[in-house]
């Protein structure tokens, strides 16, 4: 596949990505993380897992990032199915508008913290 | 070890930051012919010739900052958790977020920049977007900073 034609996915990449991303935070459970990491103990567990006194914090956040990248990498081979001329616009906007509600809505789930 | 990749990651925050108010003012605010005073040339920037930069640099600071995270997870929160200083653990937690979020952004930023030159909306979108990011983050970053070193 052309260099070019590659690029033409990457504002699909960005919107599959957010959406993700942010659905993983906020429903935090079985697969949406690709692994948990336990920094405390330095050991990796697939997919959701909880922590306790032994084995120390979780982290999740790693394992969103990776399934996130998986999710927008599919978007962004559907988005190449489309006509370009038609959905270039569309991209165009979705690109930038999709993460700065995804933004926007992590203020919004991480809420508790401040109220 | 961690103090000197924590500094290594803030100056490596600095430079993106540099960067990147340099190219986003001048995507918004460009230099018109005739203008000579400091903030003219400061926003006549050509900001083209700092998107890579600005990626490779973003990159850099994602990849130390996701290192030294780990340690924050384990030395830094429990003790900001056991003080109820949830405002700063959520602050940090937004940082997380917004950045990860510009991460997926980023190719979309440098084919706007690189490929889509023409399409202006988008490329101010995401820099703007971008630079917003990379500000809280670097923020958000020093405000724990300061609360850990006051612990």
């Amino acid at each position: 596949m052309k260099t070019e034609t590659m690029a033409r996915a990457f504002p699909a990449f960005a919107v599959g990505f957010t959406i993700y991303y942010a659905i993983a935070f906020e429903y935090n459970c079985c697969y949406l993380p690709a692994f948990t990491y336990y920094p405390a103990i330095n050991e990796f567990v697939p997919f959701f897992a909880t922590g306790n006194d032994e084995i120390g914090p979780p982290m999740h956040w790693y394992g969103w990032m990776v399934n996130a990248a998986l999710a927008g990498a599919a978007l962004a081979v559907i988005s190449l199915l489309l006509p370009a001329k038609a959905t270039e616009k569309a991209w165009g906007v979705l690109a930038w508008a999709v993460p700065l509600v995804g933004m926007g809505a992590m203020v919004y789930f991480d809420r508790l913290f401040f109220i | 070890m961690n103090i000197f990749l924590l500094i290594l990651h803030g100056l490596c925050a600095v430079a993106l930051l540099g960067a990147l108010t340099h190219q986003a003012f001048s995507t918004v605010w460009p230099r018109k012919p005739g203008e000579t005073g400091f903030v003219a040339r400061y926003r006549g920037a050509n900001g083209v010739g700092y998107t890579n930069a600005i990626v490779v640099l973003y990159i850099l600071t994602f990849v130390l900052g996701g290192y030294i995270y780990i340690f924050y997870r384990i030395e830094v929160r429990p003790p900001l958790e056991v003080l109820g200083d949830l405002p700063t653990i959520g602050t940090f937690e937004i940082k997380e977020h917004f950045l990860a979020i510009a991460l997926g952004m980023l190719p979309a930023y440098w084919y706007f920049w690189k490929r889509r030159p023409e399409n202006k909306m988008a490329r101010t979108g995401t820099t703007l977007l971008l630079a917003f990011a990379v500000w809280f983050g670097f923020i958000a970053g020093h405000l724990v900073n300061n609360v850990r070193g006051l612990l």
